[in-house]
């Protein structure tokens, strides 16, 4: 049940962008594609809607092919575009009924979904009159406005202030509560860690990291420690401890292994060093990121 | 189905309440009512019809050494029939004269003198130069003054005045034209030139539909809420719908100009619509050319508008179309000439042609049954495989951003598709 992508790759030329990728979705949440730019996320989402045909490999709903009759979705993409001269209305009416929506249950849901993102002055109004934040919002009310089983959110949150953000948010969030099988990709990587359960790394389209968010981050260790005092303790760190940043009240320090924080705790306990903080950390997703798609 | 027709519905939404085809339906409108009303126009510029009124103006003939006597009177009326105010023998001094020329309170002066050598009658005239009409009203007062002057000297001689009307009076003729071309080809050509026009205008607008929505990204949610095909024909549907209802507008406007305003005795124009084969067959017929004609050139249109990333590379990237276009309109155009040769019968069935000529021979009433139904099919399979063709370079060229694709990559990219 749900989404399958299995040993999927994409060709162009000589040159595999997308290389036997898989994703595997069996129960509603959200799973994060992720990459530098270049890295195959648009083709991977474009096959998976049928955009574009993949050369090789399995993409299924339920055991059948993605198409419209199959799977209801919908799809935010990165680059933002609607009719700046058409209606507001009259767009979302359009896209709701290619969506497969009756006009009543369109109109409904066009009327309730600008009333919750604050539209409803805008409503028989040209959407160019729209801010770039409100119209990143249209968007997004094109993509989900028909309940989709299956949504594609590239870039959510790109160029949207806080209060925007925390709207977009909580939709997100409804939407899950709500069964929703999202695939989410972002720069932000606050953003994955915050709603991702899953992810799957991309780098030049081969896969470079694959898994469940917290048994990735695990299975790196607490290698991060991080120190906070007002005191010169540098005499006291050993020379398999790499300071990452020295600021006015602390340090960052990459360890090997956990043992090593310890005997470093108890050398500054015995010379009388005062500590605000001693914590050791898992690395964040944007460490992961970097040290996976930036070598 | 549904899709096609949503789409096709919301395109034509979005281009007849744009402003640009409010404007141009009647600023087109505008032109062919006051086409129309060009007579009237003229008659109201130049005063109303009253007899006292004149086409020319007035003109002052002096006849001081009295070659032509109490027989010059005569072509005071004689020149009011040919549209002058003429007044003889004036007493005002010739520098006088020649003021009211410069003027222009006189359209001249002539004076009717004897050459000394001959004996001929020679005329001194004073007219203001005019580059564009010549002298042809003067010429016109040679041919007056000589048929005083032949009248006078016929009744000097004592010829009857039942012969010299004879001899005055203009040879009557009568032509009975046995072939029709003449007067059709003229028809052909017209109805070249005003398909041309709609066709590739119209044909045009669907590349500008197209890109626009890819330019403006609105594609990349288009493409997901329905098929690249879907959208394709909804909107070379749509454009077509636009287009006829237009082209139908400004038709029936010219229709209705035409009896409403056209003065009854304009003949030129009542042998033109008379020699029209007009039927409902041929009107149809004709309507069904400018819809093949116009598909043709509309999905040409639809791939040019999905190959591009930015508007401003439509033009260079529409040249080829523009190219072909033109080569078929002028072969369509110089064959109406000649609606039996080879020429014309291949610009009626070589398919970019076809929609430019074949009206024109119809109408003119020079095609065969056969020749039209070749020449439909010939357009209508041309359509069906160019749409094919089409609907898969739209898909490849669509979502295609960046550098522009040129013919040779967007069959590279459908072969790696």
């Amino acid at each position: 049940m749900g989404l399958k992508v299995q040993g999927v790759t994409k060709i162009y030329g000589n040159k595999e962008v997308v290389q036997n990728l898989s994703i595997e979705m069996d129960k509603p949440g959200v799973y994060g594609l992720l990459g530098a730019n270049g890295a195959g996320k648009t083709t991977t989402i474009r096959m998976i809607l049928g955009i574009i045909e993949k050369d090789k490999g399995i993409i299924e709903w339920n055991g059948k092919k993605i198409c419209k009759e199959n799977v209801k979705y919908g799809y935010l993409p990165e680059e933002r575009g609607i009719y700046g001269k058409a209606k507001l209305f009259d767009q979302l009416m359009y896209f709701a009924t290619l969506k497969g929506m009756k006009k009543e249950d369109a109109k409904t849901a066009i009327l309730e979904w600008c009333k919750r993102l604050g539209l409803e002055e805008y409503i028989y109004k040209p959407a160019e009159q729209l801010s770039k934040g409100n119209q990143q919002k249209v968007q997004l009310m094109i993509a989900i406005i028909h309940k989709p089983e299956l949504l594609i959110l590239d870039e959510p949150f790109s160029g949207l202030d806080p209060v925007n953000t925390k709207i977009i948010k909580e939709i997100i969030h409804d939407l899950i509560k709500q069964g929703t099988y999202i695939i989410l990709t972002s720069h932000q990587m606050s953003v994955v860690e915050e709603y991702c359960q899953d992810i799957i790394m991309l780098k030049a389209g081969k896969t470079v990291l694959q898994g469940n968010l917290n048994e990735i981050k695990k299975s790196y260790g607490r290698n991060n420690l991080n120190i906070e005092t007002y005191q010169e303790i540098e005499n006291f760190i050993p020379a398999n401890m790499k300071i990452v940043d020295k600021k006015a009240n602390g340090y960052e320090l990459k360890i090997e292994k956990e043992e090593d924080a310890q005997r470093l705790l108890e050398k500054l306990v015995e010379n009388k060093i005062t500590l605000q903080k001693f914590e050791l950390k898992e690395p964040s997703l944007q460490e992961i990121f970097i040290e996976k798609v930036g070598e | 189905m549904k899709d096609i027709i949503t789409i096709t519905k919301y395109t034509i939404k979005e281009n007849i309440t744009k402003k640009s085809f409010i404007v141009s339906t009647i600023l087109l409108i505008a032109i062919i009512v006051i086409i129309c009303n060009i007579p009237n126009i003229i008659n109201l510029v130049s005063g109303d019809d009253s007899e006292e009124e004149t086409q020319y103006g007035k003109y002052i003939i002096n006849d001081k050494e009295n070659i032509l006597g109490e027989d010059l009177n005569n072509i005071i009326e004689m020149g009011k029939l040919s549209g002058f105010e003429i007044e003889v023998n004036s007493n005002e001094k010739e520098e006088a004269l020649e003021e009211k020329v410069r003027n222009n309170e006189l359209a001249g002066v002539i004076e009717i003198t004897r050459n000394e050598e001959t004996g001929v009658i020679r005329l001194n005239c004073t007219v203001m130069g005019n580059y564009f009409t010549g002298n042809y009203e003067l010429e016109q007062f040679v041919t007056l003054i000589k048929a005083i002057q032949v009248s006078k000297e016929l009744k000097e001689a004592n010829v009857s005045q039942e012969t010299i009307n004879n001899i005055n009076a203009n040879i009557e003729f009568e032509t009975k034209t046995l072939n029709d071309e003449n007067n059709n080809f003229g028809i052909a050509m017209a109805s070249a030139f005003i398909l041309f026009f709609a066709i590739y205008f119209y044909g045009n607008s669907v590349a500008v539909s197209v890109s626009s929505e890819k330019t403006s990204r609105v594609m990349e949610t288009l493409v997901t809420s329905t098929k690249q095909r879907n959208i394709i024909i909804g909107k070379t549907l749509a454009m077509g719908i636009v287009s006829l209802s237009q082209l139908v507008i400004l038709i029936l406007t010219a229709v209705v100009s035409y009896k409403l305003f056209i003065p009854a005795d304009m003949d030129f124009i009542a042998n033109i619509i008379g020699n029209i084969n007009l039927n409902v067959v041929s009107v149809l017929v004709c309507f069904v050319f400018f819809i093949l004609g116009y598909t043709v050139y509309a999905f040409l249109n639809a791939v040019t508008g999905a190959t591009i990333s930015k508007v401003e590379d439509l033009q260079s990237a529409q040249t080829p179309i523009a190219l072909i276009a033109l080569f078929s309109f002028y072969l369509a155009y110089f064959t109406a000439t000649m609606p039996d040769s080879g020429a014309s019968k291949f610009a009626s069935i070589f398919p970019f042609s076809a929609a430019f000529s074949m009206p024109g021979r119809i109408l003119a009433g020079g095609a065969t049954t056969w020749e039209i139904i070749i020449s439909i099919a010939v357009l209508l399979i041309t359509a069906v495989i160019l749409a094919v063709i089409s609907i898969k370079a739209y898909s490849n060229a669509v979502l295609h951003y960046g550098k522009r694709l040129n013919i040779i990559e967007l069959f590279k990219i459908s072969k790696e598709k």
